[in-house]
């Protein structure tokens, strides 16, 4: 999926140590133990809550391209879609109508990139 | 950045040969490497940083015993055999770890055991510097014999081996002789001690106010037990080591 990062775990451990800080350090930013986060960064658990994912791309100063990935990675892990998207799309009926719209009509990538360019065109 | 490789002797059957002297030097030249601020200005040196980032070492935890007898283990060699306690479940298991993993037990990471978690991460790390050519370190070889147990468990070492007779110690011995020097080393380096007291009246009588206003300030400035700084105090002929391990063992402040 990614060729710099293996799994969510690996994206942590990389993080971890471009910024410099231990186990116990991000264990207490995260309010959870040392042994929790070198359990997820060998891939021995899942990604943690959706909540501890914001505080971590709070605390790496993640790029929102960044941040995506983490998220995507994330939801890799655990086989989901990525921990950020189920929110939004519970919390806009039309969200989920329209992907079962797509997915009826068979979208395509290209259908999608049309309509995000559109999207970007009108409102970025 | 290219990791330091110290230069040492060995006898034949691959024991390293190290004085305390060579010790001090070999984590002397690790500090300046890894945290040449230390020298300068005393402050606790940062050994997972220089165990992670430094010796690119992969750390881990785990309960290494239903009872905490073992405080930290170092792989030397790609293993799946690694047997580590699962409390949930009050069994044991396998556990893979690659070589150059640290593993330390879950229960030096109770705050009060600060201390203990950092000597042990210092210790580990001196096995890795001077011992990982005798155990075998191999990256390309998951084990030469089945019967090969690739890591090395350590448990606490009573400091009372000060009046332990050496000439009855095998390689082992030896070998955790020199993995404690190295972490007492690195965390409190030689001249930055020094410095210290330098303009003292060194050395200071074994229970002595001065000795203990001594390990007080070495304890606190480098984040280690007062037990370590006591120790390296007396290594460093700043304390009079006691005449005798009771003596040791009945000092009220440590």
């Amino acid at each position: 999926m990614n060729e710099q990062y293996k799994n969510f775990g690996d994206f942590l451990h990389q993080k971890r140590l471009a910024k410099g800080v231990s186990y116990r350090e991000l264990a207490t930013v995260l309010g959870v133990s040392a042994p929790y986060i070198s359990d997820i960064e060998k891939d021995r658990r899942n990604a943690p809550t959706m909540d501890k994912l914001e505080k971590l791309a709070d605390y790496f100063m993640l790029s929102s391209e960044e941040r995506s990935l983490m998220f995507d990675l994330a939801g890799d892990k655990k086989s989901e879609v990525a921990p950020d998207i189920p929110g939004y799309i519970k919390e806009h009926d039309y969200v989920a109508s329209a992907l079962r719209t797509a997915r009826d009509l068979g979208a395509s990538e290209k259908d999608w990139q049309d309509f995000v360019d559109d999207l970007r065109r009108r409102k970025g | 950045m290219t990791i330091y490789e110290p230069h040492f002797r060995r006898d034949k059957k691959n024991v390293p040969i190290l004085s305390k002297d060579e010790i001090n030097f070999f984590a002397e030249r690790y500090v300046a490497e890894f945290q040449p601020d230390i020298l300068c200005t005393p402050q606790p040196f940062d050994i997972e940083g220089f165990l992670e980032q430094y010796l690119k070492l992969t750390l881990d935890y785990q309960y290494l015993s239903h009872d905490g007898r073992y405080l930290g283990m170092t792989v030397f060699s790609n293993t799946d055999k690694v047997i580590v306690y699962q409390p949930e479940r009050e069994c044991a298991e396998y556990l893979r770890a690659n070589h150059g993993t640290v593993i330390i037990d879950n229960t030096l990471l109770e705050i009060p055991l600060e201390h203990r978690y950092r000597f042990t991460l210092g210790h580990e790390c001196g096995h890795w510097v001077f011992h990982r050519s005798f155990y075998g370190y191999d990256p390309y070889q998951l084990s030469l014999f089945d019967t090969d147990i690739p890591y090395l468990k350590c448990r606490e070492v009573n400091a009372c081996y000060l009046y332990d007779d050496i000439n009855g110690w095998d390689a082992e011995r030896w070998m955790e002789w020199q993995a404690d020097k190295f972490a007492a080393a690195i965390l409190m380096p030689r001249t930055c001690i020094k410095t210290i007291f330098n303009s003292f009246p060194f050395p200071f009588s074994s229970a002595s106010a001065d000795a203990y206003r001594a390990v007080e300030n070495v304890s606190a400035t480098y984040n280690v037990s007062k037990q370590a700084a006591y120790l390296r105090l007396c290594d460093l002929e700043i304390i009079r080591k006691p005449d005798s391990a009771l003596q040791y063992r009945q000092l009220s402040f440590l």
